[in-house]
């Protein structure tokens, strides 16, 4: 093929369409503009959530360096130093931990450090220095405070260090400090390198020859790789290239870096956003483009006829579209930015609680500007198709219908009927546009049901039955070594219960026993044990020695509750009556049924049934069932046993077996007007007198929740806010096209006798119907569409439960019916400006 | 007889100074009952802004248009175009029909936009007349050029008024078919005692009115009666 230098001429051809139009360029660049806008907003909303994960994360690992080597020698130090792929090497030197008393709540680590590791590890003074004489130390503000120092330059320091397994105190000058980080594992305090050589010489045996357990004297090298692309590879090369044996080494890996961390939902999120807009953009600029063609389909028939080929005629086109990208992409880009920067503080704080940090990543405006391009450019498709496709001849006498409908039988004519006929013109654009106002209606008040169908009584229900528990902390500590099941020491009873306005105290009492099974029980628990449905469960390997031990002996350990009465009103019995008096004379006991998922269930005993509970090796009792019930999830030990079984005794009977002790969890309510006050006295109870119980209150629960509705209604409300965005924008851009683009129609009939207010109620009608439509659609189908959609994102939460309303949709509807009258009626009034013999001769 | 249609130093300019176009410079003419009058003239020379001065479609900067023995421009615009759609059928160049309504509705349009009855034996005789009856219940794109400006005739008589105002009626039409719609509108107006004022700019078929009139800068350069009886 012959290469013809035609590039002029078709550039000459577009720019000057392009400017003969300016107006109608106008809107084509608000177009690109708006998606660019979009696009920008959210990518630097993510890419600023990104980023402030990042920096918490950080935080939480104390420090932002790539990736580094614990414990090393100088040795192994200077073997990887060197490195060419490696920049900005620094270490610190492990000394000790403080082990002061009053630091028996953070874990407090003195070390030596480089600058640049003081920095990377956010250990470097923001008042002061870093210590540089022997006796100097400088250290985050949480340890001051603990120890109760001021924050002052020059303080005396004195700290217990366990250094090399012997406790060693030294008193430092405060030469520097920091604030500290309550969200970082360890609180670190510096020292000089004199007293690292001084009290933890550096060790030069290498660490894997120790036995592991001391750290001091030992080195910790951190360093940035070139990129934070695949930090593990790049790791292992590290290690290969330094010739390590990577078995033997410890090399650490910043998981703040690791996309790892990435949910799906946030991706999945991102990814109807920018399909949404990339939708919305097209629809859109492809209308505007759409139309341009066809107003201008004349002037291309015209370039046709003059010897244009149809790839050129493609040109012409799209080089005005990219044309208007050059300029509605660079300002959509930098107010997209802003828009983003003004946002995000505003969703951070209702997503999460992190601080807000700002991305200038140029990956945000790589990424806005390439997908709001891709935008225009598959939005271009169909136009540029059109143009290269005009056919000269009929071009000349083209108008835009796309009604080819054979005729139709003669009906009475009124604005009303004319409007719907006029709806009929072009199908696509009235599916598209009650398609997007419908969805966003449908998701709004999808957004409603799962908001207001969280149900506080449900989400509580496994959580908190009363106002406030307390308990053990190891209870809720679930790192906690050993779980202490009698917690709730006598001294807070006393004071719980003079305090004003408690109410309803219930005591829980735990004890383990080992429990023989009878020949009648072991029957029932044996077809337990053989259901085809709990198989899965009684042939896990890692129990079966267990499993097999209750097999052959008929004896397991179960747990035995004692409750008071009001502990006892939170239980609900399954099979039998639970009557409390009854219950009280120390005759009767409560047994459980086995469930693995909550459907099945099989009783352990019924009532009526006797069983014998063991309280010692000596001591048992026979006991006949009362009910059958399970104790509730929130007053329960929440641990599991072998078999799930497990009785419920009254306090006293349950006092007088297993002998005194305290109760496992205490919970009680608060009068209305005392809650803040108990709320208070508990907290401050809890962490001052007595550390070692923790309380839970139903404030805590209620923030909790709060949140889950708010992440829900943020996020869902965001969506639909810019759906229903879409559909407007859509509407007001079909309407006012379309008044523009029958302009000289309306100019006729108003020549032949449609006044100004038929035409306008005509065009109300249209609108009309474009909002009745999407009303209709979002209360049938919508309905169905809607409940899916509910049940995709909340049906499987227990705490959830749907409850038919379309509320949203009616309290949309007046908006709704007042935009769809409004815009019309703003439209027309704008294209009467020009007098009817203007616009009839637009034509000719 | 009686004046139907009256100018009275009817002037229209475009624009203001150097720029200014004197589009209607002082025109005065007056149109009898039952007339059918051609107003010729090159293109620019003021003709149709003639016309849609007489129809009420646009309004003079300065000067009156009579419609019978009516000031229209004292009317409002919704008051204007009610008194057009009563008084003044148009039929224009490129017919303007209303692409999603078929030939009988496209017909009686105005009427209904009246909300009127409609006079079904009057429009039957029109449509006949017209030669539309198998076209009723098609769309105007299903048409031709001549029975789409049959149909803008038909439209334009529909709502039997005094005066039809024709704007190159056969401009988009071949010479035959020319002929043939000139007919027609002719045939139609003694039919039904309308006068007719056509736009035109082909002598031959302005030779077939009563009465030319020959516009000249937006000036009436001459005007003649068949047959040299002159008027003013």
């Amino acid at each position: 093929m012959r290469k013809v230098k035609n590039k002029k001429v078709i550039r000459k051809l577009s720019s000057r369409i392009l400017s003969a139009r300016r107006s109608k360029n106008l809107i084509g660049l608000a177009a690109i503009l708006l998606t660019t806008i979009l696009f920008t907003t959210v990518f630097s909303v993510c890419g600023n959530l990104l980023r402030s994960q990042t920096e918490s994360t950080f935080r939480q690992v104390g420090g932002n360096a790539q990736a580094g080597f614990k414990n090393f020698t100088m040795a192994e130090y200077d073997q990887m130093k060197d490195d060419p792929r490696i920049r900005d090497v620094s270490y610190n030197i492990f000394v000790g931990n403080a082990v002061n008393p009053e630091l028996n709540k953070i874990q407090t680590e003195v070390r030596y450090y480089e600058p640049l590791n003081a920095r990377q590890s956010f250990a470097y003074p923001t008042n002061g220095k870093l210590p540089e004489a022997r006796d100097e130390i400088a250290m985050s503000t949480l340890i001051l405070d603990a120890l109760g120092i001021p924050h002052e330059l020059g303080q005396k320091v004195t700290l217990d260090l366990n250094i090399h397994n012997e406790v060693r105190t030294d008193t430092f000058t405060l030469c520097g400090f920091w604030e500290g980080d309550p969200v970082m594992m360890a609180q670190e305090a510096a020292v000089s390198k004199a007293y690292v050589d001084l009290a933890a010489p550096l060790e030069t045996t290498p660490y894997y020859e120790t036995d592991g357990t001391d750290f001091s004297g030992y080195m910790n090298v951190s360093f940035d790789f070139p990129t934070s692309f695949d930090i593990e590879g790049q790791m292992e090369d590290l290690v290969q290239r330094c010739g390590f044996d990577g078995s033997l080494i410890s090399p650490s890996v910043n998981w703040a870096y690791s996309f790892s961390s990435i949910d799906w939902t946030t991706v999945s999120i991102l990814a109807i956003l920018i399909f949404l807009i990339m939708l919305s953009g097209y629809l859109i600029i492809y209308n505007i483009f759409y139309l341009n063609i066809f107003s201008d389909i004349r002037f291309y028939g015209l370039l046709k006829t003059v010897g244009t080929t149809g790839r050129q005629l493609k040109k012409i086109v799209r080089r005005q579209a990219w044309t208007l990208c050059l300029f509605g992409v660079p300002a959509g880009l930098a107010a997209g930015w802003v828009f983003g920067r003004l946002l995000t503080p505003v969703i951070t704080s209702m997503l999460t609680s992190t601080d807000v940090y700002y991305s200038v990543n140029p990956l945000i405006f790589l990424g806005s500007a390439l997908f709001t391009v891709l935008t225009v450019y598959i939005s271009c498709i169909r136009p540029c198709r059109i143009a290269a496709k005009v056919s000269p001849v009929e071009a000349v006498r083209f108008t835009e219908k796309s009604v080819r409908k054979k005729s139709r039988k003669t009906r009475k004519t009124t604005p009303l009927s004319m409007a719907r006929a006029n709806l009929g013109r072009n199908k696509r654009k009235l599916v598209l546009v009650v398609l997007s106002l419908s969805l966003s209606l449908i998701l709004l008040n999808s957004v409603y049901t799962i908001v207001t169908g969280f149900d506080m009584d449900k989400y509580l229900a496994d959580k908190l039955l009363t106002d406030f528990e307390v308990s053990s902390a190891s209870i809720y500590n679930f790192s906690s070594p050993e779980t202490d099941y009698a917690g709730v020491t006598k001294d807070f009873q006393k004071e719980l219960s003079s305090q004003k306005g408690v109410t309803d105290i219930g005591n829980i009492y735990l004890a383990e026993t080992v429990h023989n099974y009878s020949d009648a029980e072991w029957k029932t628990v044996e077809q337990i044990m053989d259901a085809p449905e709990n198989s899965e469960y009684f042939s896990d390997p890692i129990m079966e020695e267990a499993f097999d031990y209750v097999r052959t002996s008929h004896r397991t350990n179960v747990d035995v509750y004692g409750v008071n009465e009001n502990a006892a009103r939170y239980i609900t019995p399954e099979d039998g009556t639970f009557d409390w008096e009854k219950f009280k004379s120390g005759d009767y006991v409560l047994a459980n049924t086995f469930s693995l998922d909550g459907e099945t269930s099989t009783p352990f005993l019924e009532p009526g049934d006797e069983v014998t509970i063991e309280f010692s090796d000596t001591v048992s009792k026979k006991y006949t069932v009362l009910a059958v019930a399970q104790m509730p999830t929130a007053l329960s030990s929440q641990r599991y046993g072998l078999m799930e079984e497990e009785f419920i005794l009254p306090d006293t009977e349950f006092l007088a077996q297993f002998g005194a002790r305290q109760p496992m969890k205490t919970v009680f309510n608060a009068e209305d007007d005392c809650q803040a006050e108990v709320e208070t006295w508990l907290e401050d109870y809890c962490t001052k007198v007595n550390p070692d119980m923790d309380c839970r209150t139903k404030a805590d629960y209620q923030q909790e929740f709060n949140n889950l509705k708010q992440t829900y209604a943020v996020t869902g409300g965001i969506l639909s806010i810019i759906l229903a965005l879409i559909g407007l924008l859509n509407f007001i851009n079909v309407t006012a096209t379309s008044i523009l683009s029958r302009r000289q129609e309306l100019a006729m009939m108003e020549s032949v006798g449609m006044t100004g207010t038929q035409q306008r109620r005509m065009l109300q009608w249209e609108g009309l119907y474009y909002a009745l439509l999407s009303l209709l659609i979002s209360c049938t189908a919508g309905v169905g569409a809607g409940y899916a959609l509910v049940q995709a994102f909340a049906g499987q939460m227990d705490v959830f439960t749907w409850r038919f309303t379309l509320l949203p949709v009616a309290i949309c509807t007046p908006f709704l019916i007042a935009i769809s009258l409004a815009v019309p009626a703003i439209c027309y009034a704008n294209a009467r400006k020009q007098s009817v013999v203007e616009r009839l001769r637009v034509t000719e | 007889m009686q004046n139907i249609l009256e100018t009275k130093e009817l002037r229209k300019y475009y624009g203001t100074g150097a720029n200014q176009v004197r589009a209607l410079d002082g025109v005065s003419l007056s149109v009898r009952q039952g007339e059918f009058v051609a107003v010729v003239g090159t293109s620019g020379s003021g003709k149709s802004t003639l016309l849609h001065m007489l129809g009420g479609l646009d309004r003079p900067t300065a000067g009156k248009v009579f419609v019978d023995g009516k000031d229209i421009f004292s009317l409002k615009d919704d008051a204007l175009c009610i008194f057009r759609r009563r008084k003044i059928g148009f039929v224009f160049q490129s017919y303007n029909l209303v692409p999603v309504l078929n030939v009988e509705e496209n017909i009686t349009l105005p009427i209904e936009l009246d909300g009127n009855r409609i006079d079904r034996d009057f429009i039957r005789e029109i449509v006949g007349l017209l030669g539309l009856e198998q076209k009723l219940n098609s769309l105007p794109a299903e048409l031709s050029g001549g029975q789409q400006q049959r149909v803008a005739i038909a439209r334009a008589l529909a709502t039997k008024p005094a005066i039809i105002l024709a704007d190159e009626p056969t401009g988009n039409l071949d010479s035959a078919t020319s002929q043939d719609v000139l007919s027609l509108l002719k045939v139609t107006g003694d039919q039904f005692g309308q006068t007719i004022v056509m736009i035109t700019h082909n002598e031959e078929i302005a030779q077939t009115a009563d009465r030319i009139i020959r516009i000249e800068d937006g000036r009436i350069a001459g005007a003649g009666y068949k047959g040299g009886d002159h008027h003013a």
